[in-house]
């Protein structure tokens, strides 16, 4: 095959500026010295079912240590939080964010009817809908869709794209793919270099031609972001730590991206369990740390707010591969600097009053992501959640 | 009506999965209703492994004689989306599907009612008189009938989730009514009474316009544009009400009147993955290496056979688009010719294979072999260009068909397939 045209990137802004994305004006105005509050949200996403007992460790419970002979944490290594609950001994440098009063603990988060699919489950969480509602959409993606936003006001550092960024008529964008993104349009720079306008319309052919050109330059512009700054911190050289470092680039480059979305795999704990899940709660701990002291660092973090969850708790009792199987209710993590209730914000119920062997659920999920999208970023629900709620106070 | 070459492309797209240069040519519109409405349909040798089943599904549809009829078959399984797990519900819920895809609107309700598939899917099986689960009452009107809130109450659901109680499968799938478990009281349904079955309440709901007039503007949105025209819904929903939902005349009126040919409705549409696949399929006689390599490639562009994203359906139109996924789509002739060195990977299905932290990567696994002979003959009597765009290629796209001198080649049709306009039909 002959070597392709490299693409000409004088060409593309003959199809004129109406399509040079907002992001690119608003660099020029200086974003970091400005006192306008920006917020931005990152979600961790822990996929595979995180067995919130093993995280956040009832550790006073005869229950929890009847029910896991092999698969409980010792009560002597568990870092006590409070008189009852403790984390696992691997997140110490998580407690540390705990003392320093930016981390909200809620137990018991679900939904009603939990299902334990993984696939239905992490829909169910991705849509942000009710379980009779499911929507093809996600919450993040609605999100973009009614408030107007453009692709890369949401960034998942993937490689695909999951459920919650994909919005009707706008998604999100993955962006741990941005060089093979560029690589592929390099592959096509015939059609970018064209001099011919670009469709204009409203038709389904102008909306791929548009999106094109939107994905080339958001492409381009997150890879400069990304290679302008460089870490401030010494982030962990694992992927979780990786994935961080960059959103934490992102955010330092001023970049006007409201929201990133990363994921953490590898919590389907059926089989010997201990190692493999106190590894990955290491991962996520230091990770996380290494990230919020590298925004405090920037001055960042006072407008970052970070939520971590997982599409379901594990049973309370372990089966019989030193393992743990799908479960219900589970642990959702809120950190930031200005929490209105930083600490537990609720406790386990009784272990002895449990749903078919699980933890029930007490809190709904979406009441956390409704508050986020009225709270936090002072926006009105409607068209985003498929509920309303009445406000936890934590955020 | 008489069709020109370019209305013979738009009806092949919509009902089909492409024109090819023979079927534009010798078109004749009874030969076009005998493949859109079959008298028989080749029996299909379905094999039991679930990943398999799904490269079958849409094998099927690159193989077959009758392309309009396997499109069909497609829209149902978009319109009566279900997650099935075990692959011999899937084969009889096909069955039903590829049974009444072009008969009556009730027998096919009724068939996927009380298919294995679905009676597990939404808890149908666990719908017992005194305790009733309405999970499959509630789909029933707000997905597959009247539309959300369209012409029923809560107290309907409540009413129609007894109606249904004590329907079941046995271990061969097959559907039968435990007795014991059948409320057979007074139900009040939309107002009326009576000792109904669910039978019976499907008729009550067809009795109803907004099913039909719920049902014309998918047949519309599927087979015409996304954008609704109030006056050619109307037109579909009379004919389904007139016809007493005879899905063959409803599909027969649609192909007749001029408005389905008209210049906005032409390549108005953004292809599904599977309508891109197949469409590749067909026009190059793809063979794949592997036959899996079939499944994975809907793995790939996340149009799954059986495996919906959820009880709403999969995507349709600019929904299937993001950054991603429109690069990927771009970019996935080069990946079936082997003419790719980017890798592509899926994530690991944790049901199917819990515990698992391994991606899939996929770059032997999406190689298939053209048959360029037949396309190259093929493209010397319509061109790929008239095939493909049906006219309405953007300027930029004609000027890169313009910038092309000499004979077809290979880099060539890369090219063509690489254009925006590729994803549309």
């Amino acid at each position: 095959m002959d070597r392709r045209k490299f693409l000409k990137y004088s060409a593309l802004s003959s199809v004129g500026s109406a399509f040079v994305p907002n992001f690119l004006f608003g660099l020029n105005e200086k974003l970091e010295g400005s006192n306008l509050r920006k917020p931005k949200l990152v979600v961790i996403q822990l996929t595979g079912g995180n067995d919130g007992l093993n995280t956040v460790i009832p550790f006073r419970n005869d229950q929890y240590y009847r029910s896991r002979p092999t698969v409980a944490i010792p009560s002597n290594e568990i870092i006590r939080l409070d008189n009852e609950l403790g984390l696992n001994p691997k997140m110490e440098k998580f407690s540390r964010l705990f003392k320093e009063g930016y981390v909200s603990i809620i137990n018991s988060v679900g939904y009603p009817n939990q299902s334990r699919s993984h696939f239905a489950s992490m829909d169910i969480w991705h849509s942000g809908a009710d379980v009779n509602k499911q929507s093809k959409t996600g919450w993040i993606g609605n999100y973009l869709d009614v408030l107007d936003k453009k692709s890369h006001h949401a960034l998942e550092i993937n490689k695909q794209l999951s459920g919650s960024l994909k919005g009707e008529s706008i998604s999100g964008m993955a962006v741990q793919n941005v060089g093979r993104i560029q690589r592929i349009l390099h592959e096509h720079g015939d059609l970018l270099a064209q001099d011919e306008k670009f469709p204009v319309g409203e038709d389904n052919n102008s909306f791929l031609y548009q999106s094109l050109i939107d994905i080339n330059q958001s492409a381009d512009y997150i890879k400069e972001a990304h290679t302008i700054k460089t870490d401030n911190v010494d982030f962990p050289k694992t992927k979780i730590g990786e994935k961080l470092s960059t959103v934490s680039q992102l955010i330092r480059s001023g970049i006007d991206t409201e929201i990133y979305y990363l994921s953490l795999r590898g919590f389907d704990s059926h089989v010997n369990q201990r190692k493999s899940h106190d590894q990955l709660l290491d991962r996520y701990s230091s990770a996380i740390y290494h990230f919020v002291e590298s925004l405090k660092k920037s001055g960042h973090f006072k407008d970052t707010l970070i939520l971590t969850f997982s599409e379901f708790g594990r049973r309370v009792s372990e089966n019989g591969s030193k393992g743990t199987d799908h479960g219900k209710g589970n642990s959702v993590f809120i950190i930031g600097e200005h929490l209105k209730q930083p600490g537990i914000f609720n406790d386990y119920d009784d272990l002895n009053s449990l749903d078919n062997g699980d933890i029930p659920f007490k809190v709904d999920f979406k009441n956390i992501y409704s508050d986020i999208i009225s709270e936090w970023f002072e926006e009105s629900t409607k068209g985003i959640i498929s509920s309303r709620y009445k406000s936890l106070e934590i955020i | 009506m008489t069709l020109d070459d370019s209305d013979k492309i738009h009806l092949l797209n919509r009902f089909g999965f492409g024109a090819d240069a023979d079927s534009v040519i010798n078109y004749s519109a009874v030969r076009f209703q005998e493949q859109l409405f079959p008298e028989k349909t080749a029996e299909i040798k379905w094999t039991h492994d679930m990943g398999a089943l799904k490269a079958q599904s849409i094998q099927n549809m690159v193989l077959s004689e009758n392309a309009p009829y396997e499109k069909l078959v497609l829209f149902w399984h978009h319109y009566f989306a279900c997650i099935i797990d075990k692959s011999k519900h899937a084969i009889l819920f096909s069955e039903v599907i590829r049974k009444h895809a072009f008969g009556n609107f009730k027998d096919l309700l009724l068939g996927v009612s009380k298919s294995a598939a679905m009676l597990h899917f939404l808890n149908g099986k666990k719908n017992k008189a005194g305790s009733p689960n309405e999970n499959f009452a509630r789909e029933l009107c707000e997905i597959y009938t009247l539309g959300e809130g369209n012409g029923y109450s809560e107290r309907d659901v409540k009413e129609i989730a007894r109606c249904f109680t004590g329907w079941k499968y046995d271990d061969t799938g097959t559907f039968y009514l435990r007795e014991k478990q059948f409320d057979s009281g007074m139900k009040t349904v939309f107002g009326k009474s009576g000792r109904y079955t669910g039978e019976d309440v499907v008729e009550l709901i067809l009795s109803k316009p907004q099913c039909a007039n719920y049902l014309a503007e998918k047949i519309y949105t599927f087979f015409v544009n996304n954008r609704l025209s109030e006056k050619h819904v109307f037109e579909i929903r009379d004919c389904l009400m007139r016809t007493n939902y005879d899905l063959q005349e409803t599909f027969a009126y649609i192909i007749s009147v001029p408005w389905f040919y008209s210049d906005q409705n032409k390549m108005a549409l953004i292809k599904s993955p599977i309508e891109l696949i197949v469409g590749l399929g067909r026009t190059f006689r793809l063979k794949a290496a592997k036959e899996n390599n079939w499944f994975f490639v809907q793995k790939l562009l996340n149009h799954e056979f059986y495996k919906p994203k959820n009880v709403k359906g999969w995507p349709m139109g600019r929904a299937w688009i993001d950054s991603s996924s429109l690069t990927l789509r771009m970019h996935l002739p080069q990946l079936i010719f082997g003419t790719n060195d980017i890798d592509f990977e899926v994530e690991p299905d944790l049901d199917q294979s819990p515990g698992s932290n391994k991606f899939v990567y996929l770059k032997d696994r999406l190689k298939f072999k053209a048959d360029w002979n037949y396309f190259l003959d093929s493209s010397k009597k319509v061109s790929p260009e008239k095939l493909w765009f049906n006219n309405k290629a953007s300027d930029v796209a004609n000027s890169i068909i313009k910038g092309h001198k000499g004979a077809i080649s290979k880099e060539y049709v890369l090219d063509l397939l690489s254009l925006p306009e590729y994803q549309m039909h």
